[in-house]
């Protein structure tokens, strides 16, 4: 956990740093792609090698839609009320 | 949207790959991701650091606008939590996959490495449908919550890919609230997958 966050702390840091070295940036942004890339290949590796995930690779499609759903709703009900209450608009 | 797809591309490549392999050749890539992983957070922290749009917009911050980002978070939680209730998901597993906030590369890695590649899939498909149902819904999203509808709904991804769908149903007056709120929003989700799980 404090790994994880002093890792985001110290990227961010250094990206400050870095913000006006333009060539710099492009290059994190392009090394981020790649680890990305690298990242959900392996993922999906590892999905297509378990038999067990594979088989409920359906299931898994309708219930992402309903958390999607439900993550949506809370967000956008949420903050029209707290909109509502506090004008966060100009 | 171009990098959503070759994202989708990545993944389904490697599903190929993983069924392609033969039983007797086992590799398990575990070791590789989990070394990785502190490179992917620096790399996300280093981006968004580097990013002058971020800290153009910083400085014009109303602190009542922090409001905005905590409701989405808040909503989001809360939204998913409601959901695991119909389905055979922890109300835990099914709070982090809401903490991804339509940031689907980083919660899913986060979500796998934590939880393993069962519920990494879930988050990688919840927040990509997310991102894609702010696209389609944007103009509902509208009617239902107003201006800041689309916002809330894009979550992170109001950063990069639906901040063009933002403006166009939310109006150009939006723009700085919309990408202050998105950038802690994106900060906010690989701190609190990891304090969900």
């Amino acid at each position: 956990m404090i790994t994880l966050f002093t890792a985001i702390l110290v990227g961010t840091l250094v990206g400050y740093l870095l913000r006006r070295q333009e060539r710099i940036i492009r290059l994190v942004d392009l090394a981020l792609w790649g680890v990305i890339f690298l990242l959900l290949f392996l993922l999906g590796f590892a999905i297509g090698r378990n038999p067990q995930v594979m088989r409920v690779l359906p299931e898994l499609g309708f219930y992402a839609l309903l958390l999607a759903l439900g993550a949506i709703l809370g967000s956008v009900l949420l903050t029209a009320g707290l909109n509502r209450l506090f004008k966060l608009l100009p | 949207m171009k990098g959503t797809l070759l994202i989708l591309i990545a993944f389904v490549v490697g599903i190929g790959a993983g069924l392609g392999v033969p039983d007797g050749m086992d590799f398990d890539p575990a070791p590789v991701t989990s070394m990785v992983l502190y490179g992917l957070l620096f790399l996300a922290g280093a981006a968004v650091g580097g990013d002058r749009r971020v800290w153009q917009s910083l400085r014009q911050l109303q602190p009542k606008i922090l409001l905005l980002p905590a409701g989405i978070i808040v909503g989001s939680l809360l939204g998913a939590a409601a959901i695991s209730f119909l389905l055979p998901i922890t109300l835990r597993d099914a709070m982090a996959i809401g903490a991804g906030m339509g940031y689907y590369s980083l919660s899913s890695i986060l979500i796998a490495e934590m939880r393993g590649e069962m519920l990494g899939a879930l988050a990688l498909l919840s927040n990509i449908l997310r991102e894609l149902l702010t696209f389609i819904l944007a103009p509902v999203l509208v009617r239902l919550g107003g201006k800041l509808g689309p916002i809330a709904s894009g979550g992170a991804t109001v950063m990069d890919t639906t901040l063009p769908v933002v403006i166009k149903y939310s109006g150009k007056e939006v723009i700085v609230i919309a990408f202050i709120s998105a950038v802690l929003v994106t900060m906010a989700v690989p701190l609190l997958i990891a304090l969900i799980l």
